[in-house]
């Protein structure tokens, strides 16, 4: 009764049995979906035009009943990385919208027809993270197993977008990553289920420190705070790793719990170290909180701060606090080229004129990503789909050249480095200026060094 | 100790339905108090729980951002283990606990860091995560019974706010700190049963996969075992020691021994739950294992579902999971499912007093009336 010894659900067995026609499974599925899956097989391989729907085994949520593919969008509503949740879900109802009824890049890309995926309507399900991995897991759970999406997305918080790659990897469903920038990600917790499309920790300290040492000069001492839990603890690895390597010095880094509201009592101990340079390494409502009371403390004119990872709604909370800081971001509106330019017109038609973040570029492209790899692959058969994305090189979504690499699921690009801009020019939704946008031949590392050597993606699950 | 458990036997004996009377009440009355009893019920509730709550709902149309779906179920379940182990502290013992987070996240980390080192062995797993959910019941129980009420509460909340930064912090490289503990790798069942694979010749509609069986034949045996204990003369003290702690004292009884067991019980029924949620999720998030929280939910779903019953906390369980993961997914409303619950909470307390099993058990003798029980 097993299919080749493969750890196979039992939904996906009836599926199959339906479509292979299995009489004995589908006469003892009676009143279940024995009946529902004959249906679905036939009609797939017709309405597909030859995708050859029945040609794979049922896997993961994979074939799909009826003519509705679902994915799943599963962000932070609550939790300190909420305003980058919401931002990111805008961006997702529009990549559904625009893959149903054409607009925004579906005309632009190639694979994309703008009538669906493989003729099926695109739906989607929500889910709230709460910036915290056990929602996650339980939410991502609900999606999977209820919903029966095909893919989820979803992003802010590594530790989340962790434990949403163990339930992929586990149920065998694709996740996309969104914004998540640890090194783990597509490091020691990478998962063959999984890819993403956001650099890390690694890649933004490579990019920031020549920029940093040439603002700041040679031989500096530097003191750092970082959130403790994934993300913080690789990125404050990395930039101790290669400001160290430029001539610099670390006096002491602390870690400070997710969700703080009050940073004032960690930066007087950083003030009072005589260290150079302060490194803020926080994110989402935190990030936007530590800098606004650093600046509030005075630290800004003692030392000078650099914010490692920022986005748009970080900067528009800190609004006067982000003057003359640095930091890398995942992709701004002013980046101008043309996919750059066709997204923030697109998302600024469709939500009143606002200027898309970086996160919502991540959510858009991702979800665009995995619909063009499905039709390149001609089925939504996960395996097939991973193989399409892998190794894939494309230049469509408004930051160059890319590569989504085989070996770690990692895309290598290149990466905005920005500087805030003071309050009074802070206008028409521009925060920052890009002061380099650093070529992805200068970041980067090989699949046997840095974070990829410790990764081991995993089963395809048709082995 | 273990010889007064084992006259519970005797007890049941008396107990059994004898073929005499012929009025369907009298033969009710006679076996709906009796293990079997108990045991069958509660296994008819697990067989049907997925055809009822999730094939059934589907059928008759019902949307599917209102109806559950199996892991939930499974995941109730496990819960329900949980706060089964809870009421007999709470219910039964009459103490309140505000740290049984520590017993049920301490063996989630026991069984998850045993499983990745060692053996992913399902059963080797709970054995581990119960074993420390034990050790720590006892050690805390130790310290924290010799005060009673409110300070017993505020004892056990600390120490588990303790264990929880113990855990996030000094410990964080072998727990994972903030991230959880990911490196879980669960292994088959005598070494040939995948736990996530279908079960045989069972149709979907009624279970989907041998999870489902696996913590199934938890709670039936928590329930029997836990039935076991409240009807034996140990389950007797326990009561009285919740009525009158200073009479028990006088008749004679240590009344600080009973106490640190039934506290030593409730951890294991916690330790194997914690045990089955890693089994489960393949994954250890210390948010909804140690953190303060977990020990308010399980008071929550306890009172829910019925202090001082045997079935009561499963269904608080149920209760609790179906807004916390089902009402929270819904669109608009799905945001404030915190407030939901907060709301759900207070009408259950204030028109159920007993909780939802309360009302069941009230309506069971409505019917039981009806059907001719007129001389009670």
């Amino acid at each position: 009764m097993s299919h080749d010894g493969k750890s196979v659900s039992r939904r996906g067995l009836l599926k199959n049995a339906g479509a292979a026609g299995t009489v004995g499974l589908v006469g003892l599925a009676g009143c279940s979906e024995g009946g529902d899956g004959d249906g679905d097989g036939d009609g797939d391989g017709g309405g597909g035009g030859g995708d050859g729907g029945d040609d794979y085994p049922a896997l993961g949520n994979y074939p799909i009943d009826g003519d509705t593919a679902t994915f799943g969008f599963n962000v932070p509503k609550s939790g300190p990385y909420s305003s980058e949740g919401e931002d990111e879900l805008r961006a997702y109802e529009l990549a559904v919208e625009h893959l149903n009824n054409g607009g925004g890049w579906v005309d632009e890309f190639e694979d994309l027809s703008g009538e669906g995926v493989l003729d099926y309507e695109i739906d989607f399900v929500e889910g709230d993270t709460a910036t915290d991995a056990s929602a996650a897991d339980e939410s991502a759970s609900r999606m999977v197993q209820r919903d029966d999406v095909i893919m989820f997305s979803g992003g802010s918080s590594s530790a989340v977008a962790i434990a949403q790659q163990g339930v992929a990897q586990r149920e065998k469903v694709l996740f996309m990553c969104c914004l998540t920038h640890s090194n783990d990600t597509t490091g020691k917790d990478c998962v063959r289920y999984s890819f993403r499309e956001m650099f890390n920790a690694y890649m933004t300290g490579q990019a920031l420190t020549p920029v940093v040492t040439e603002e700041y000069g040679d031989d500096l001492d530097f003191y750092q705070l970082y959130a403790d839990y994934s993300w913080g603890q690789t990125q404050q690895a990395s930039m101790k790793q290669f400001f160290e390597e430029a001539g610099w010095n670390e006096v002491d880094s602390v870690a400070t719990p997710l969700d703080t509201s009050d940073f004032s009592s960690y930066l007087s101990e950083a003030q009072s170290s005589g260290a150079d340079v302060l490194f803020l390494n926080h994110y989402g409502l935190d990030g936007a909180n530590s800098l606004t009371d650093a600046v509030d403390a005075g630290i800004d004119e003692d030392m000078e701060i650099v914010m490692p990872l920022y986005n748009r709604p970080m900067a528009e909370a800190a609004s006067g606090a982000i003057d003359g800081i640095y930091g890398t971001i995942a992709w701004d509106s002013q980046i101008d080229n043309e996919p750059s330019n066709q997204f923030a017109e697109v998302f600024g038609e469709e939500y009143d004129g606002r200027s898309p973040s970086g996160p919502a570029q991540l959510a858009y492209a991702q979800t665009l990503q995995y619909a063009a790899a499905a039709e390149r692959a001609g089925t939504f058969y996960p395996p097939e789909v991973i193989r399409e994305l892998e190794d894939y090189d494309y230049d469509n979504i408004g930051m160059g050249e890319e590569t989504m690499r085989a070996c770690d699921h990692q895309a290598q690009r290149a990466i905005p480095v920005v500087r805030g801009l003071p309050e009074s020019e802070q206008e028409g939704g521009n925060f920052f200026e890009i002061v380099d946008i650093t070529s992805r031949d200068d970041v980067g590392y090989g699949c046997d060094e840095g974070p990829a050597a410790e990764c081991e993606l995993g089963e395809y699950g048709d082995e | 100790m273990s010889d007064e458990v084992g006259s519970a036997a005797e007890t049941e004996a008396d107990s059994e339905p004898v073929d005499e009377s012929p009025t369907l009440y009298e033969r009710w009355r006679q076996i709906h108090d009796n293990e079997s009893t108990v045991a069958a019920l509660t296994i008819l509730g697990v067989a049907l729980a997925p055809f009822v709550l999730v094939t059934l709902p589907t059928q008759l149309g019902l949307p599917s951002e209102y109806s559950w779906y199996h892991n939930l179920l499974t995941l109730t379940l496990i819960w329900g283990i949980f706060a089964l182990g809870y009421d007999l502290l709470l219910g039964f013992t009459g103490l309140l606990s505000f740290g049984h987070a520590i017993f049920w996240g301490t063996s989630a980390y026991a069984a998850g860091i045993f499983s990745a080192n060692v053996t992913g062995s399902p059963l080797a797993m709970i054995l581990v995560g119960t074993l420390t959910a034990v050790l720590m019941a006892w050690i805390i129980g130790w310290i924290s019974l010799r005060r009673g009420g409110i300070y017993f509460a505020i004892l056990t909340l600390a120490f588990g706010q303790m264990i929880y930064y113990i855990f996030l912090s000094p410990l964080g490289d072998i727990t994972g700190g903030e991230n959880g503990f990911t490196g879980v790798q669960v292994g088959s069942l005598f070494g040939v049963v995948d736990l996530g694979r279908a079960v045989p010749f069972v149709p979907e509609a009624f279970v989907d996969s041998w999870m489902y069986v696996f913590v199934g034949a938890a709670m039936i045996l928590s329930v029997v075992v836990g039935y076991r204990i409240l009807n034996s003369p140990y389950g007797a003290v326990l009561r009285a020691i919740r009525e009158n702690e200073q009479r028990a004292e006088f008749v004679g009884l240590n009344v600080w021994r009973y106490k640190l067991m039934a506290f030593i019980l409730s951890g294991a029924f916690a330790g194997l739950a914690g045990s089955l949620y890693v089994i489960q999720r393949s994954f250890v998030p210390i948010e909804n294992t140690l953190n303060w929280t977990v020990s308010g939910d399980i008071v929550v779903i306890t009172v829910l579902g019925g202090v001082g019953s045997l079935f009561g906390p499963v269904f608080g369980a149920g209760l609790y999971m179906y807004v916390a993961n089902i009402v929270s997914g819904m669109p608009v409303i799905g945001e404030f499912w915190h407030m939901i619950l907060g709301i759900v909470f207070i009408a259950v307390v204030a028109t159920m007093p007993h909780g939802i099993w309360g009302r069941v058990d009230w309506l069971r003798d409505r019917v039981a009336d009806a059907i001719g029980g007129d001389e009670r």
